[in-house]
């Protein structure tokens, strides 16, 4: 017992070193409280009462988000920031729609062709942050612009094609009281915590971001690990489309489009650093959980479009002030 | 002050950066006057003239935080709410155009203000402070017009559209204000400071460079040059539009970007800006011509960007090399 003690005592000294933080319930306790305080406000605004299926339908609209946010925290993780999902969402919509075109004979092909397109836009990302160190919100704004040209293009700016019904469960379907959406978002959620928490692979993760030259020292290949990330968040986008779009059920060339700065909101709301290396998977479902409840009292309220915005970035600006000050006390 | 004098702009490291793209323009302005040679009729070149000068005036905001390794990405969201106020808080009477333009600069300010402050005051990373800051912006001028309409003093707008030959209000505007920047940031220390700053933030410190105040200096000027922008392109538009601006946060860094203005900080300057807008600027009015989708321009913006990308950092690792030998 005594031995194992003294190896906990060990990881955390090292993680110190590395600059950075694995211990994910401490700062997503604050958020957590937040999340269940906007939900228990909800239903005095909005028309319904606190119940299960209240509560279970709001978590199902907000898993796409909250995976988008899973996969922009794992590229915060490695001190990115990933500009170009809500690109991807939107082709990954353009991409079902028109293959399927409401038919499901093409769908395993369908489903295969959005992961590769989302593979290579995260395999293109990396490969331009970790061997020509351009900044990483450079390239995936550039990134996104090229996915966002080849998608207008391809429709000429009138998408058509419709999802059909049978690939309509995975976005509005329900497993008994759970919806599919949801579980999805879970099961995503435990296997990164496993990944993170778990593995070599999640340490090293966390050690690139926290700091690149130690890690780098320690044998680790740096650029493979800043890769992997990239290509992480572009596969959980493109899931994150595949549920919207399931859910929406026609082409959208705006669908996506609010996702990039949502997931950040929400990665950064859970506790993620800029800086890198600190974060964790039960905070960002916790942000994600909390900025859609927000964004639903505010709808609710009356306020439009333009007050979201305003919210969303006060709500950033605060989180990284917050975050700044924090880092600066246990500098100093 | 021997240290800092290095960081300084030779002519021949200019030129040497500037080259290249100069000499791409030339050659797509020649490709483009030979096939179709209304492209280089008096009245177009005014009309192209007049197109860029709002790129031109952002990219340099955006070069001004550029040089130091920062982006400003706020400036898009800022021109948006530059014609939205504009056109809605000018009000009737003599100095109606007056009151606009001082509301739109004041807010400009404003913005620059908040940048700094935040900036001296705390350790946030100024490129998500500017990501917080668009947000909010953008939801201004939303909440204030949500739809694009309404229309700018009929007296600004004829003094704004003002042209003989090729000489245009937007012009005189543009090359006041590359004529100001320019001497300010080759002649004063407060130039000097920038480039020693953006070239090694740490070691600037060390030589006694207040970097902070630096940092939020350029954000000031940025979010002031962007409400400017603003200003003209209401002047074109004649009217408010709360997204009219949002192309302008990439294209701005696009310009600066292919006028081979480095994306780290500590290499650059107006000139380069300059080619890389005429470029850029260029660029749209030529794919008109030749009749192709606007859609393509995505596409180009995000090959040109990453290629130049790729194209510097080459030359910068042949460059050290040398330095090295």
């Amino acid at each position: 017992m005594f031995k194992s003690a003294s190896t906990v005592k060990n990881n955390n000294y090292i993680d110190n070193k590395l600059g950075i933080k694995r211990s994910d319930f401490k700062p997503a306790i604050l958020i957590w409280i937040g999340a269940f305080v906007a939900l228990c406000v909800m239903p005095i605004i909005a028309p319904g009462s606190f119940s299960w299926s209240y509560v279970a339908n709001l978590l199902r609209q907000a898993s796409p988000l909250g995976i988008a946010a899973l996969g922009q925290m794992l590229v915060l993780l490695v001190a990115g920031i990933d500009m170009s999902i809500g690109s991807v969402i939107t082709a990954t919509n353009i991409l079902l729609t028109s293959i399927l075109g409401g038919s499901t004979d093409k769908l395993f092909l369908a489903i295969v062709i959005v992961y590769v397109v989302g593979i290579i836009v995260g395999l293109s990302n990396g490969f331009f942050v970790s061997y020509f160190k351009v900044p990483p919100i450079v390239v995936t704004l550039a990134t996104g612009a090229l996915i966002e040209g080849t998608y207008l293009i391809g429709t000429e700016g009138a998408p058509r094609g419709l999802i059909p019904r049978a690939f309509r469960g995975i976005g509005e379907g329900w497993s008994g009281p759970f919806p599919n959406a949801w579980i999805l978002w879970m099961l995503i959620a435990i296997i990164l915590w496993i990944v993170l928490y778990r593995t070599a692979f999640g340490k090293k993760l966390y050690a690139t971001g926290g700091n690149k030259k130690a890690a780098f020292a320690s044998g680790m290949n740096v650029k493979m690990l800043t890769i992997a990330a990239y290509v992480l968040s572009s596969i959980l986008a493109v899931t994150a489309g595949i549920i919207i779009s399931s859910y929406i059920g026609v082409a959208s060339l705006a669908v996506g489009e609010e996702y990039t700065l949502n997931s950040l909101s929400a990665a950064v709301l859970g506790g993620t650093m800029f800086t890198g290396g600190q974060g964790g998977v039960i905070g960002v479902i916790g942000g994600a959980i909390f900025f859609f409840v927000l964004q639903s009292i505010l709808v609710n309220l009356q306020i439009g479009q333009g007050g979201r915005w305003i919210v969303q970035g006060i709500v950033l600006i605060i989180m990284i002030i917050i975050a700044a000050y924090q880092t600066g006390r246990e500098e100093g | 002050m021997k240290l800092i004098k290095g960081f300084q702009q030779t002519p021949v490291r200019e030129i040497r950066r500037v080259l290249p793209p100069l000499v791409i323009f030339v050659i797509l302005i020649g490709i483009t006057g030979v096939f179709r040679p209304r492209f280089l009729s008096q009245n177009n070149l005014s009309n192209v003239l007049v197109q860029i000068t709002p790129l031109a005036i952002v990219a340099l905001a955006q070069t001004l935080v550029l040089l130091l390794g920062y982006i400003d990405l706020s400036v898009g969201a800022m021109i948006s709410l530059s014609t939205v106020l504009l056109v809605n808080y000018s009000g009737t009477g003599m100095f109606a155009s007056f009151r606009g333009i001082i509301i739109v600069i004041l807010a400009g300010l404003l913005l620059g203000l908040i940048h700094a402050f935040v900036i001296l005051k705390t350790r946030v990373p100024p490129l998500i402070l500017t990501l917080g800051t668009m947000a909010i912006v953008k939801g201004i001028a939303y909440s204030i017009q949500p739809t694009p309409g309404g229309s700018i003093p009929l007296k600004l707008g004829t003094l704004l559209n003002w042209r003989t030959g090729l000489i245009s209000t937007p012009l005189i505007i543009l090359l006041f204000i590359y004529g100001l920047i320019t001497l300010a940031i080759s002649k004063t220390t407060w130039g000097q400071h920038i480039y020693a700053t953006g070239a090694g933030q740490k070691q600037a410190k060390l030589a006694g460079i207040k970097t902070e105040r630096i940092i939020a200096g350029s954000y000031i000027a940025s979010s002031l040059l962007a409400s400017v922008a603003g200003i003209l392109i209401a002047g074109r538009i004649y009217s408010g539009d709360a997204m009219i601006g949002e192309p302008y946060m990439m294209d701005s860094m696009v310009a600066s970007v292919i006028g081979g203005n480095s994306i780290l900080g500590g290499a650059g300057g107006p000139l380069g800006t300059f080619v890389g807008a005429c470029l850029l600027g260029t660029l749209n009015n030529i794919l008109n011509l030749f009749r192709i989708s606007a859609f393509y321009q995505y596409l180009l913006k995000g090959i040109l960007l990453l290629a130049t990308l790729v194209a510097m950092f080459k030359r910068k690792n042949g460059q050290s090399e040398g330095e090295v030998a």
